[in-house]
């Protein structure tokens, strides 16, 4: 039965919540058929040889049985390998859109299934200890059958090339995780504890994410796999929550009202923080033509708040890792702030590639301001001379409760004075 | 030294209810004025106003003046361990703060004393036109129906009744007390008066509400409101809430 489905639900699934109710997502199911893979797979194409960045993907379908998703570059060995899965260098280097798209389809997926309570199972083959490993391993994999030349698109994941189920995969080379995660795989600690130290070791975030969804992080009798992309999230609000406690005990709040700003990937985010205890809201703008809003002639806003700390409107994915940068912001000055981030997708985002842009964007916008000023006029025409466009920002003016609270509540220090 | 207060559970609700606008604070124990803690909240909009006098303890064992820093979701964690017919003992140790219940059998829980330094707060001297007495439990009531509609509430006061509004997406509340319906104890008023209040912080700490006899507010138009609770043994909770001004 054909239905329309309203944009403002898009923009809040982002193919993956499965709001509509369909089983799989119709725009992301289009949209891959039109991008096809550029990989190469030879004359044998049931097996290919090749480095792991490393790339594992645990997946939710058929969960408490899921799939993993062993990704390997057929052929290409050693740090070579690496770019593959390098968020950080995909950032440095800013690459485009259709850069991490090409890179991303050369990468093959390998999938075995697994049942969630199994974590030992993988860390046998030593597909696990490969998944940590600071530097490329060697794996030999078997196929099923020919992989499907596809991509797969996603807002929390970076996109996913052809992929087959595997027969066999084999690490050839001796993996080389870092140390204090290798210790952690046998320690029985707290897995937000764990998360916590290898934060603070300053292991690469997304390291952090493969050893939690492979069930390496924990007290050793609840190990399970989790999704990665339950990961990425838990992980954002795990270092979040430690780092916010801190925050919160400062009693101290940023002596300006300061606005930010960087765009990347078609994004363009503005941040700017009150003076005021932590709150955070932020507005994601979803200009006409975006992957969400193919039809609709005005831009569709979707909001997340989180009215007191650690309690959200609701979970998302791409506010997880903008939050996780602006706590670390604060975090690093010991001071508060009221947070609202504007974020604008134009149609030059035209495929979503992950949440992991949002979390480096909003940190490098966070690392100088555009205005430090105490006058909110001041303030509003910088974010005019940033949106482009008076109805819209005064929607979000009005619509925003740290700009409400701001122009109407008084402050107590008023009264003394005058009192 | 060691303070007993007779109900665990008043601590309980009031520290409790604090806890989520105040993050840390001082505990002022002195031998002539019992118990007190203030404290401002981060954005400067709410000032509360704890009091255990000196004859509210059934036990005062106090010889000289201590300031312990808290945090405060430290100490509503060990008061939610209260249970009915708990005694409350306050005790300061060697840098130790000693919260104890007894009732059956005798626990007692030691937490470091912060290092913080006691805020100078001001003593506001504020003239309020209005001034309001309603049950607590009436008062628990309008918060909770306020929840359901708006961010903001609205007060009104007139000679013969008291009336909080809200409105927001959903539609607009009125919540009205009046002396004959029973729920307006007491009104004094100059006027008309009326103020709007973000919700948020009285959401928070109405939970202390529960503890409490009777409620009294004091605003008067486009001002900051004192809201009183009345504790048992004479005790008092208030905080003084700054307005909102569209």
């Amino acid at each position: 039965m054909p239905k329309r489905i309203p944009a403002s639900l898009c923009v809040r699934c982002k193919g993956y919540k499965k709001l509509c109710g369909l089983t799989s997502c119709p725009i992301l199911d289009r949209f891959r058929a039109q991008v096809s893979s550029v990989t190469k797979l030879g004359p044998r194409p049931l097996e290919l040889q090749g480095s792991t960045p490393p790339s594992l993907v645990v997946g939710e379908q058929g969960y408490p049985k899921v799939p993993i998703l062993f990704n390997v570059p057929p052929q290409v060995y050693g740090e070579d390998a690496k770019t593959y899965d390098y968020p950080l260098l995909w950032w440095a280097q800013r690459y485009s859109l259709r850069k991490i798209i090409e890179l991303r389809s050369y990468l093959v997926s390998s999938i075995l299934k697994f049942h969630i309570k199994d974590p030992w199972k993988l860390y046998e083959k030593e597909l696990s200890i490969a998944a940590i490993s600071v530097k490329p391993t060697d794996s030999e994999v078997k196929l099923q059958k020919p992989p499907i030349p596809q991509l797969s698109f996603d807002g929390i994941l970076a996109p996913h090339g052809p992929s087959a189920p595997a027969s066999s995969v084999r690490i050839v080379s001796n993996p080389k995780p870092p140390r204090v995660l290798e210790k952690l795989v046998w320690d029985d600690v707290k897995a937000s504890e764990a998360v916590w130290l290898l934060y603070k070791e300053k292991v690469d975030f997304y390291t952090i994410v493969r050893a939690f969804s492979l069930g390496l992080l924990g007290v050793k009798r609840n190990r399970r796999l989790v999704p990665t992309r339950w990961a990425i999230t838990a992980v954002d609000s795990a270092i979040a929550a430690k780092l916010l406690e801190n925050v919160k005990s400062e009693d101290k709040v940023v002596d300006y009202i300061e606005v930010y700003n960087a765009s990347y990937l078609g994004n363009r985010f503005t941040i700017i923080l009150f003076p005021g205890p932590y709150r955070l809201e932020m507005v994601e703008i979803w200009h006409p033509f975006t992957v969400w809003t193919q039809n609709t002639k005005q831009p569709i806003l979707h909001w997340v708040r989180e009215d007191r700390p650690n309690r959200f409107t609701e979970i998302d994915g791409g506010f997880m890792a903008a939050r996780l940068s602006v706590i670390e912001h604060l975090a690093k000055r010991r001071r508060q702030a009221t947070v609202l981030i504007i974020r604008e997708i134009t149609p030059d985002y035209y495929a979503p590639v992950g949440n992991w842009h949002i979390r480096l964007t909003t940190a490098h916008a966070l690392s100088q301001p555009i205005l430090k000023s105490n006058d909110v006029k001041e303030v509003v025409k910088v974010l005019s001379a940033k949106i482009r466009d008076d109805r819209l920002l005064n929607t979000i003016i009005k619509t925003s409760k740290v700009f409400n609270n701001l122009y109407a509540q008084r402050k107590l220090d008023h009264y003394f004075r005058t009192g | 030294m060691h303070i007993v207060f007779f109900d665990a559970r008043v601590w309980r609700y009031v520290i409790s209810a604090i806890s989520k606008v105040i993050e840390e604070g001082v505990f002022v124990i002195d031998p002539d004025e019992g118990f007190r803690f203030r404290a401002m909240d981060p954005s400067h909009v709410v000032m509360v106003d704890l009091r255990f006098p000196r004859d509210s303890f059934e036990e005062f064992d106090v010889t000289e003046k201590v300031n312990i820093g808290v945090n405060l979701e430290d100490i509503a964690k060990i008061l939610r361990r209260a249970r009915k017919e708990d005694k409350l003992k306050l005790g300061y140790e060697s840098g130790k703060l000693i919260v104890a219940f007894s009732g059956r059998g005798y626990r007692e829980f030691r937490l470091p004393s912060l290092d913080i330094t006691a805020e100078q707060l001001p003593e506001p001297q504020l003239e309020f036109k209005a001034s309001v007495r309603v049950m607590s439990d009436t008062y628990r009531d309008m918060i909770k129906d306020i929840e359901l509609i708006g961010d903001v509430l609205r007060f009104k006061a007139s000679q013969d009744e008291f009336v909080v509004q809200s409105s927001g997406e959903l539609g607009e509340a009125e919540i009205v007390f009046t002396r004959e319906s029973g729920s307006l104890l007491e009104v004094e008023v100059e006027g008309e008066q009326t103020a709007s209040y973000t919700l948020e912080y009285f959401s928070d700490l109405s939970g202390a509400a529960r503890v409490a006899d009777a409620i009294n507010i004091r605003f008067s138009t486009d001002m900051p409101a004192l809201i009183e609770h009345e504790l048992p043994q004479g005790a008092k909770f208030s905080f003084l809430i700054a307005p909102r001004v569209e």
